[in-house]
């Protein structure tokens, strides 16, 4: 039988990048220098790293059981702040609501700082088909986007890219003059995008924590991108996740530092901006006009799932695919999804479908490492297997698989037909031996001549006979 | 059915469905370390954080001395510099004449102008100091605005010293209460990034520069 299409692309794209050992050099040697920052500054700056992990799980946990109540306060509070509050139930509700505000507000220019959400809705291609320029404005955003390419990493979207490699590609595409210097490289996008802030009518972001209590909009970010963005052009859209919900402003006490530190091994990154509307009268700048937009995008049918909806949970800090080895070892782009590693593992299945993405639930070794760094406690891979057990359930899995486990649980329970079928096993070791590879030959562990349990048999015979 | 019907019925339902996730703990604690928070160490502790993310800090004894030393800062640099309208800064300003001179050129941020680029240098004053992360916090509506801050490639804060803090509950408390403001900003140093290969480089997108005065005593 034929593999679905984007399983077969996701094995073939895994194996290419598995055996390319420059790129393995590359995402090691960043994965190595935020592993020593995070060790670092989860000492120096949690009396117990494992005690803010369980009050961040409880608090969001929390929040996400009281998500209906808490989006109604959230709205409730943005509308009075003047912002106006879009639903969108899936990715194409939230792309027209958008295309709706750049139509009525005649915008021919926007600036987007970093957001996985709009990487989601894929808004930068249905921008674009409007005739809207569209400028990723983050340094890793802006370099894949000039690339044609996805973000490889939900927080360091550039990270397979080496500083040569970046060096060329401005070249090529901003004209830059040929260098791999990085402080050269980061002052060449700096430059090139000032424009951009300045004359774009509207400003895109994400939202990485929604203040239930305040209706406010809290953004994370080093570059300052996020600040220009909310602060130059007319019009400021946010699109956010409906999990992002926190009850109070004071929880950012402990989220703040959670997410930088888990994020990029920071006490607090650069910019931390709340933001609650468009400009007040009184303030001598800021947009004129501020949406926030609410998406559900699957994520309702994950909260009707009980022992899924902990995954909603989740604060994007991408910890879990830092520490994955599957992740490590094919990277980013193998998954050819807005979230990849072990929470896009557990989640893209439910934003776009079992069929056809229930293979990335396998895409794990169950090892347990993205549980153990996750900073709100998921039980990643726990979750993995509760989603393989959906996929079976809902029969979306493949008939051979099926069959082959259907046969598994018919036979293994049974000593006798495992007897039975022992020369085929062996004859099957021993074919595959034959048709190893040369370096391998001679290495294809063989099924032992006679079974422990003939063996033990034998044994117990010639002890009662003596 | 409109989607915003459609979703919260939804989740209402499942709500009632499902139970809720168990939360052990919500109760913070203390979770962080830190040193004893009290008058004298605050300063201490606020100036190794400071500095170690490369803010530029300068503790002035009086008024006049902070003014002095501003008018050092801007004086060769090119553009004009952006000053917000602020008590301290007014009175730094009637301290010393020859600021309010150099100063005289400052103009509101106009993006729809070219002549932003030329603007040099933006000055305010700030909410609080938290010693904690060694950060400046500061609100749109007392600070002059959201670009003064972030848009110019040099940013100088005025405050004094009786505006360390040590953490960041009191600002919260506070910015709760205010009605006034649209974006509240807590800055750790300059802009920066890391994006290219995880090497550190200052002046992103927001102030290569970032510079305190502090202005301790009277
Ligand atoms: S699942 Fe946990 S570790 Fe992974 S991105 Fe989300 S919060 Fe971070």
């Amino acid at each position: 039988m034929a593999l679905a299409g984007e399983y077969r692309s996701f094995l073939h794209r895994s194996c290419v990048k598995a055996a390319d050992a420059s790129h393995h050099l590359k995402i090691l040697k960043a994965i190595a220098s935020y592993d020593t920052a995070v060790e670092a500054m989860k000492k120096s700056q949690f009396e117990s790293w494992e005690r803010a992990r369980q009050v961040a799980a409880s608090v969001k946990r929390d929040a996400v059981s009281r998500l209906p109540e808490l989006l109604e306060q959230f709205e409730a509070k943005a509308v009075e702040n003047g912002v106006e509050v879009v639903w969108a139930a899936d990715a194409a509700e939230a792309r027209a609501a958008v295309l709706d505000i750049a139509r009525a507000n005649g915008v021919r220019q926007a600036v987007k700082s970093k957001s996985m959400t709009t990487e989601e809705i894929e808004l930068n291609e249905a921008l674009e088909s409007i005739g809207v320029k569209i400028w990723e404005t983050d340094l890793g955003e802006l370099i894949v986007q000039l690339a044609h390419e996805r973000p490889y990493h939900i927080v360091t979207p550039a990270m397979h890219k080496s500083r040569a490699e970046i060096g060329e590609l401005f070249h090529r595409t901003l004209g830059t003059p040929l260098t791999d210097n990085a402080e050269e490289l980061t002052q060449a996008a700096r430059v090139h995008l000032r424009e951009a802030f300045c004359s774009a009518e509207l400003g895109i972001t994400g939202a990485n924590f929604l203040i239930a209590s305040l209706g406010a909009v809290v953004l994370t970010e080093n570059e300052g991108n996020a600040r220009l963005t909310t602060a130059c052009p007319r019009i400021h859209v946010a699109v956010a996740g409906i999990e992002k919900i926190l009850p109070r402003l004071e929880d950012l006490e402990l989220f703040l530092p959670l997410l930088a530190t888990s994020g990029t091994g920071q006490q607090l990154t650069c910019y931390n901006t709340i933001i609650r509307g468009p400009k007040r009268s009184g303030e001598p700048d800021g947009p004129e006009k501020m949406y926030v937009i609410l998406l559900d995008n699957g994520r309702s049918s994950i909260y009707a799932e009980e022992k899924l909806r902990v995954s909603l949970t989740c604060i994007r800090c991408g910890a879990c695919l830092n520490a994955c080895p599957v992740y490590r070892l094919i990277g980013g782009h193998a998954y050819n999804t807005a979230y990849p590693g072990p929470i896009g593992s557990v989640i893209t299945p439910h934003l776009r479908g079992f069929p056809g993405w229930q293979h990335m639930s396998s895409a794990s070794s169950l090892c347990g490492a993205c549980s153990e760094v996750c900073p709100v406690k998921i039980d990643l891979h726990r979750l993995l297997l509760e989603n393989r057990w959906h996929a079976h359930r809902q029969r979306t899995s493949s008939i051979i698989w099926r069959l082959g486990f259907w046969a598994w649980a018919a036979v293994y329970p049974h000593r006798k037909c495992l007897q039975m079928l022992q020369p085929f096993f062996r004859l099957g070791s021993r074919l595959a031996g034959l048709a190893a590879p040369r370096d391998l030959r001679g290495r294809i562990p063989q099924v032992a001549g006679r079974s422990f349990s003939e063996l033990w048999q034998d044994y117990e015979r010639k002890r009662t006979n003596s | 059915m409109n989607a915003r019907e459609q979703i919260l019925k939804r989740l209402r339902r499942c709500r009632q469905a499902v139970p809720d996730m168990p939360c052990p703990s919500k109760e913070f604690g203390p979770l962080f370390f830190h040193p004893e928070d009290n008058a004298e160490s605050r300063l201490d502790w606020f100036r190794e954080k400071f500095i170690a993310l490369r803010g530029e800090l300068y503790e002035e004894q009086g008024e006049r001395q902070a003014a002095q030393r501003i008018l050092e800062l801007i004086s060769g640099l090119p553009g004009f510099v952006q000053v917000q309208k602020h008590p301290l800064l007014e009175r730094l300003q009637s301290e010393l004449p020859a600021l309010r001179e150099r100063l005289a050129g400052s103009r509101a941020l106009d993006c729809a102008s070219p002549e932003y680029a030329q603007c040099a240098c933006g000055i305010s004053g700030a909410d609080s100091l938290l010693a904690q992360s060694g950060s400046i916090v500061l609100r749109s509506s007392a600070a002059g605005g959201r670009r003064l801050s972030v848009l110019p490639p040099f940013h100088i804060v005025v405050a004094a010293s009786s505006q360390l803090n040590g953490f960041v509950a009191p600002w919260f408390a506070g910015l709760q209460q205010d009605n006034s403001w649209s974006l509240a900003s807590i800055i750790s140093g300059p802009s920066r990034t890391a994006d290219i290969e995880k090497i550190l480089v200052f002046g992103a997108h927001g102030p290569k520069r970032l510079a305190l005065v502090l202005v301790t005593g009277s």
